[in-house]
Parts: C-alpha cells; sequence; structure tokens
C-alpha cells in the first residue's frame, strides 16, 4: 500500500530508547499507517480487497483461522510471529507479529515509510468506504482501540470513578471511553501541565503528580474509597515523583536488573479501591520489582491487561466516530512530512512544543 | 507421528517422536544447538509452519525471516525493511 498517513507512537519510544531487545540497525519503525492499495497479492481475495481501496491497518497481525484469532485475541495471534521462539523465551508462549515493532515480535518492516506490504492482507486492515478525513480514522490503528479496550476491560458501571495514569494519546482516548461507556467521573494524573490542560479540557479532573501526593488526591476525590476502576496507561518507562524511587528504579532498570520501571502499575494498585478493577494498556517488556501483590491480593482487586486486539474495535469504534461519539482528532498537535520524523520523534519524547500526538505525511 | 484430538477436541495435536544419534556428545549437542541445528529446534520449525500452513494456508514470512520460523536464524536476521531486487536470492539460499 501508499501510506498516506501514519503515526508517532508512545510505545516507538519504548524502542527508540532501547528497552525492548531485539532492535537491529535498518529495521523500519512505525506500526500506526493507513493508505491506498497499490498491489494485491495472488493469495488475496479480490472480493475482500481491491487496488484503489483505502485502508487502516491494525499493528497486530491476525491469522484468523488459529485459535486466539478465532476467539478475537489478536495480539496473542499463534501463527503470525516468525520469531515465535525469541518470543516464547520472554514470554512464555509467542505474542503475534507487529509491524516496526521489533524483530521480537516478527520483523515486519513498519508503516513509517512511504510504502508498506501488508500481510494476509484480506484478514487484517479496515476499509474506509464513508468520506472520513485520514486523521478521523488514522488511530483505529491502535490508540483509539487501546484506549478503549483499556476502558472497556474496566467493566464500568454507572456511577463509577476512573483513573487513568498518564495524559498522552493513548490516556486521552482511555478516557473519552471510560466516559462514553458510563462512567461518572474520570481522573488524570500526569506531570506535563499541558497534557493535563487537554484532559481538562474535556471536563476531567486532573492531579499533577510531582506537586500533589496522589493517593491523597485520589481519596479526596473518591469520599475515601479511592478510585473504582484504574487504568495504568504508563507502563514501562514510568517517571515518579519522589526522587529516591525513581532512582531506586533507574539504577535497576540502567543495569538491567529489572526491565520495566513500574511505578504507575503500583500506584494504580496501592490507590484502587477494594474490589476493583486495574486494567494496564501501558506496555511491559520484561521483569518488574516490588510488585504491590499484598494489596492485590488482599483487597480483592483484578488485574486485566493485553496488546489491543485490534481487529475486534476497529468496526465498531468507526461507528462512534461517524456518529460523532469520540473525536480522535483532538490528540493532533503536530502535522509534519515524513522527512522531519526525526524531529517529530524528539519533540514528543521530549514533551517540546506542547507535542501530543504528531501525524506524519509520506 | 501420532495425531490426537487435542482436550475439549479443540483442534488436533500433533506428535513427532525422532530417535536420533548425536556425534559429539554434549559439546556436539551443544554446539548444534548453538547453530540451530539441533533436531528438537529443527522439529520445531516444522512443527510452526507445518501449523501455519494447515491453518492459514502459507508460511508466514516477514522481512526479518524472509523463509519463515527458521531456529538459525532469530536474532540477528535481516533488517525489517523490504529486501532489495537483489537479495532475495541471497537471503532466500
Amino acid at each position: 500500500m501508499k501510506i498516506t498517513s501514519t503515526a508517532i507512537c508512545g510505545s516507538d519510544l519504548h524502542l527508540l530508547d532501547g528497552y525492548v531487545p531485539t532492535m537491529q540497525k535498518g529495521d523500519v519503525m512505525g506500526h500506526e499507517f493507513m493508505g491506498e492499495v497499490v498491489e494485491v497479492g495472488s493469495g488475496v481475495d479480490r472480493d475482500k480487497l481491491r487496488v484503489g481501496d483505502r485502508v487502516v491497518v491494525p499493528f497486530p497481525i491476525g491469522c484468523g483461522a488459529c485459535s486466539a484469532c478465532q476467539n478475537e485475541l489478536w495480539s496473542c495471534c499463534e501463527n503470525t510471529n516468525p520469531n515465535a521462539g525469541v518470543a516464547e523465551k520472554m514470554f512464555g508462549h509467542p505474542v503475534a507479529g507487529i509491524y516496526g515493532y521489533s524483530h521480537l515480535t516478527g520483523g515486519f518492516a513498519g508503516g513509517q515509510a512511504e510504502y508498506a506490504r501488508v500481510v494476509l492482507a484480506d484478514v487484517n486492515p479496515l476499509k474506509i468506504e464513508s468520506d472520513l478525513s485520514d486523521e478521523q480514522v488514522l488511530f483505529l490503528s491502535d490508540i483509539l482501540p487501546t484506549g478503549y479496550m483499556g476502558a472497556e476491560m474496566c467493566d464500568i458501571a454507572d456511577g463509577d470513578v476512573v483513573a487513568v495514569w498518564g495524559a498522552g494519546p493513548v490516556r486521552q482516548f482511555a478516557m473519552d471511553s471510560a466516559r462514553v461507556l458510563g462512567a461518572a467521573k474520570v481522573i488524570a494524573i500526569d506531570d506535563v501541565p499541558y497534557r493535563l490542560e487537554m484532559a481538562a479540557s474535556q471536563g476531567y479532573e486532573t492531579i499533577h503528580y510531582s506537586d500533589t501526593d496522589v493517593r491523597s488526591a485520589l481519596l479526596e476525590l473518591t469520599g475515601g474509597r479511592g478510585p473504582d476502576k484504574c487504568i495504568d496507561a504508563v507502563g514501562m518507562e514510568a517517571t515518579h515523583g519522589a526522587a529516591h524511587v525513581d532512582l531506586y528504579d533507574r539504577v535497576k532498570q540502567a543495569v538491567r536488573s529489572e526491565t520495566d520501571r513500574p511505578h504507575a502499575l503500583r500506584q494504580a494498585i496501592t490507590s484502587c479501591r477494594s474490589g476493583g478493577i486495574v486494567s494496564v494498556i501501558g506496555v511491559y517488556g520484561g521483569f518488574i520489582d516490588k510488585f504491590p501483590a499484598g494489596a492485590w491480593m488482599n483487597r480483592s482487586l483484578t488485574l486485566r491487561t493485553g496488546q489491543c486486539h485490534v481487529q475486534r474495535y476497529m468496526g465498531p469504534l468507526l461507528d462512534r466516530i461517524e456518529r460523532g461519539e469520540i473525536d480522535p482528532t483532538r490528540v493532533i498537535t503536530h502535522r509534519l512530512p515524513l522527512a522531519e520524523a526525526p524531529h517529530g520523534y524528539h519533540i514528543f519524547k521530549n514533551k517540546a512544543d506542547g507535542c501530543e500526538k504528531v501525524v506524519l505525511k509520506p | 507421528m501420532r495425531f490426537e484430538p487435542a482436550p475439549g477436541r479443540r483442534g488436533t495435536a500433533v506428535y513427532v517422536t525422532l530417535r536420533y544419534v548425536m556425534p559429539g556428545g554434549a559439546l556436539g549437542k551443544a554446539a548444534a544447538k548453538y547453530f540451530g541445528e539441533e533436531p528438537s529446534q529443527q522439529l520445531d520449525d516444522d512443527l510452526r509452519r507445518f501449523k501455519q500452513v494447515i491453518e492459514v494456508g502459507e508460511v508466514i514470512r516477514s522481512d526479518g525471516a524472509p523463509r519463515g520460523k527458521q531456529a538459525r536464524q532469530e536474532f540477528p536476521q535481516h533488517p525489517a525493511r523490504p529486501l532489495s531486487d537483489e537479495e532475495p536470492k541471497e537471503v532466500m539460499a
């Protein structure tokens, strides 16, 4: 396909920063992309996909036939990762192939490019047949379904208070989804003022974790019980307001005695009300330290997680976009030509120039 | 080779029994494993590719693994970028 729009994702930063093993020099990155079909392989069903079709590509590659795909666990596909052996060593069982996301997930060239080869093309891409703009549908490839799945895993009941760690793009969509699914109050936790302002502009409560004690603030906002549902949308490169805790995990991560810094996960578990659900969509790659198992066990918490099963959500979320229930374009702050991708990465990583989401145009 | 219904009749389990004598003893085995030539590794490759062919109809290939699942070539491998016109012969050889 010829790519018309692609984006930089927070999880690209984990690759860039060297925390996901098996990246190689020359790898093409990018797992959020869409465009126009310019050539169709001989094995592809012509009734499903033709030259000229406009498609959004989900980041996990599903085969559609294995027991995981049949159960709509697309990101756990048993067949699409040719490097299943490496994945099995890291994770116990293999995971699906993912575009532009290290050799651990298959070594597939990504979509921050002019063209991309999409495999199993009659199973995965979503055809866009309406006149919605690229920017309205591009995020169906990853961050909108990922945020939505984070909220869906919370089994939100009417009146629930949902707290979201992080206020970057996926997190904004987790907040929007929590509201759409019936949350009474949504709370955003971050330390970047412009990102908190973006959440506040949608009517969400905000907590700035560098100058506030998060647990106390959450108790204040929830009548002393804690949020009913907590979403860790931060993952392995969290920062912590308390310098000594931050230092502890940074040192351990630097010497690889833990691979991930799980501050958000720890705080979500200790903050969640008893019997609540902690939903994890932030990316973890390996091993963590000081997991608060006591809080988790003794207070009857449920921990749910997963790389997003994007194919499961693309259709229903496209309907929600068409009905105007969710506006994915609200997180875009920068539109750059593909040639300026390094600058895009720089401002996104360093939270410079008010950067929330970068869309690249080849 | 044995084909048996998987638990709960969820698919078919394939069992392969292979008897072999590895030359060179423990050292030979370690060397074979290093190069991905140990029979259990080759069998793992074959069985995964077999499952792909049966379920999907093809061997799944990526830019990094143009020959599909192969213990010998898991890392490092070809970079995850499209092969050039000259490369396929070389990489697929």
